[in-house]
């Protein structure tokens, strides 16, 4: 396989007394997809902002192809080409879908810092993820699915070696879904490399290379979804000891 | 650039102006350009970067004061006017560090207590002549009124200055780094936005142009003290007349300024002691009923239909 892009170890975070990411090692090659499930309050999202800087790690380093990452600020690590979106979308309102789009080429690993620049670059991103007929309209007025796009072209507008994707299936209809996926298997085939938070099994499970499942903070189980799909520890972590017990005696 | 062609005609007309204005008009002219300069300085930190700096009045108190003394000391006006910005902005840099990690109204109280705690300072300081304030030597010139004039053609040049740096603002890199931060700082830092260096840049802006206004004020009215140019309401005006016109625009704090300084001259010289009542009045009603300011009225047209939707909205 490929080389390690990303690689954690023994990344921890603890608020307070709560663990919340509790010594989580994991290696992410260039050009995989590789899914991160769990149960709510497993960790996955923390674990996300402590990839990209927007929290401190309590313990533990990340790093980025040779580079320590880790305590390193937010802005930096966009920069380097480490690009999220949000789960709970955060679109810079009063903004136009351009002009959204444009904040992420103007600061990006591309670093496109001439108006024109960064506006034609963001024309481009904003025809790629379908948006090109709302681009002059404000953020304000756009539906949910419409956003998620947004979340996903602002973080491409950055030009990402990396990118991290936080539920962007969340809350779509199947067809929205559809699409999603489609764009995400073609960033994927332009050489980025993704890391997806997912709930909707079809799209975890559809997408990625190799899933690591997360449980109250720890790393419970890593492989392909093959294997993932018939790992006890997964089976009892989602749905329970006891269907896990009735399984086996079946 | 076609929008910048009627505020371009208003300069032309501003321009020639001055000499066909009595000396009292010439007067109110120059205080709306004043506040017109203040508001777009203050635009740059509370427009743009959403951050309600309320003690930004703090940069006028000591640019008038840095002119003021220098001036004592000899020195010519024009050569005090480096100093002043100079000082100002390091003072915004030093005073932001620290002040510019907080947010929202934490943010607008702990500027307010920067201005008032600079104000005691500057009581207390015998250099500035301490609560007594300075006095400044007077601008020579043929008559009042081409004295009157000077000081026209400064306080413009200043709001031109303001103006341009605006419009540069608005298509330009820094600019949209700041919008980003205006409406979610998480979302502006993980967009790679160095957002504690944007913060700090938009607030040593916005001081830079206050403290200009600051030192020609000082020059102009030729005698300071700190109760006067350290004065918070100067800020809230600043502000009122920010939100009145539409806040993160080029043109809305003209449009602000000039509402409020005739509305100033207009009602509150007849009615000295409600204009407080009057002040707030405003405040109530602009963010209730155009809380995108007049230019958004001006641009977008007015109707009805848009006036009951922001009522709907805004009503606590």
């Amino acid at each position: 396989m490929s080389e390690v892009i990303l690689k954690g170890r023994g990344v921890t975070k603890k608020f307070g007394g709560l663990v919340a990411v509790n010594s989580v090692d994991f290696d992410v090659y260039e050009g995989e997809i590789f899914g991160i499930i769990g149960p709510n309050g497993a960790g996955k999202t923390t674990l996300m902002n402590l990839i990209v800087g927007l929290l401190p790690l309590s313990d533990g380093e990340i790093y980025f192809r040779n580079l320590k990452i880790s305590g390193k600020k937010a802005f930096y690590i966009a920069r380097l080409g480490i690009a999220r979106t949000f789960q709970i979308v955060k679109p810079f309102k009063g903004m136009t879908v351009l002009e959204n789009v444009m904040v992420g080429a103007f600061f990006g690993h591309g670093n496109y810092s001439k108006f024109n620049e960064a506006k034609e670059r963001a024309e481009e991103i904003v025809e790629l993820v379908g948006l090109a007929e709302k681009k002059d309209e404000l953020v304000d007025h756009l539906n949910l699915a419409q956003l998620k796009r947004i979340e996903l072209a602002r973080a491409l507008a950055l030009e990402p070696e990396v990118l991290l994707l936080d539920e962007v299936m969340a809350g779509l209809n199947p067809a929205e879904m559809e699409k999603i996926m489609n764009l995400v298997r073609d960033i994927n085939k332009k050489g980025v490399t993704v890391i997806m938070i997912e709930h909707i099994m079809k799209a975890v499970m559809g997408l990625s290379n190799r899933i690591m499942v997360m449980h109250f903070g720890t790393k419970i189980a890593e492989g392909t979804p093959e294997e993932i799909a018939q790992n006890e520890e997964v089976i009892k972590a989602y749905l329970g000891e006891r269907y896990s017990k009735r399984r086996k005696s079946a | 650039m076609k929008k910048h062609l009627i505020p371009l005609g208003f300069l032309v007309l501003l321009i020639i102006l001055p000499p066909f204005l009595t000396g009292y008009w010439l007067r109110i002219l120059t205080g709306v350009i004043m506040f017109a300069t203040m508001t777009e300085a203050i635009n740059i930190i509370a427009g743009y970067a959403g951050y309600p700096a309320f003690g930004n009045v703090v940069f006028f108190g000591i640019g008038a004061y840095v002119t003021a003394i220098l001036m004592n000391h000899g020195f010519g006006f024009y050569l005090t006017l480096i100093p002043s910005i100079v000082t100002a902005v390091l003072f915004s840099v030093i005073i932001g560090l620290p002040v510019l990690r907080l947010r929202g109204h934490y943010f607008a109280i702990a500027s307010l207590g920067v201005n008032v705690a600079t104000m005691e300072v500057v009581n207390n300081l015998k250099i500035a002549g301490a609560a007594e304030g300075l006095t400044l030597p007077l601008k020579k010139g043929a008559s009042p009124h081409a004295v009157y004039t000077y000081f026209y053609f400064l306080f413009l040049i200043a709001l031109v200055l303001s103006v341009l740096f605006t419009i540069w603002l608005e298509r330009n890199r820094f600019g949209f780094g700041l919008r980003a931060i205006r409406v979610d700082e998480d979302g502006a830092l993980a967009m790679g936005i160095n957002t504690p260096y944007y913060k700090t840049l938009a607030w040593a802006y916005s001081a830079m142009f206050t403290a200009l206004v600051g030192s020609i004020y000082a020059y102009w009215i030729s005698y300071i003290d700190p109760e006067t140019v350290f004065d918070p309401i100067i800020s809230v005006k600043m502000f009122v007349m920010m939100l009145l016109g539409g806040a993160s625009t080029v043109y809305g704090p003209i449009i602000g300024a000039v509402i409020l300084e005739l509305i100033t001259e207009l009602v509150w010289s007849k009615f000295v002691s409600i204009h407080g009542i009057v002040l707030g009045i405003i405040i109530i009603l602009t963010v209730i009923l155009i809380p995108k300011g007049f230019l958004d009225l001006f641009t977008g047209g007015f109707s009805w239909k848009r006036l009951v939707q922001n009522i709907k909205e805004n009503m606590i």
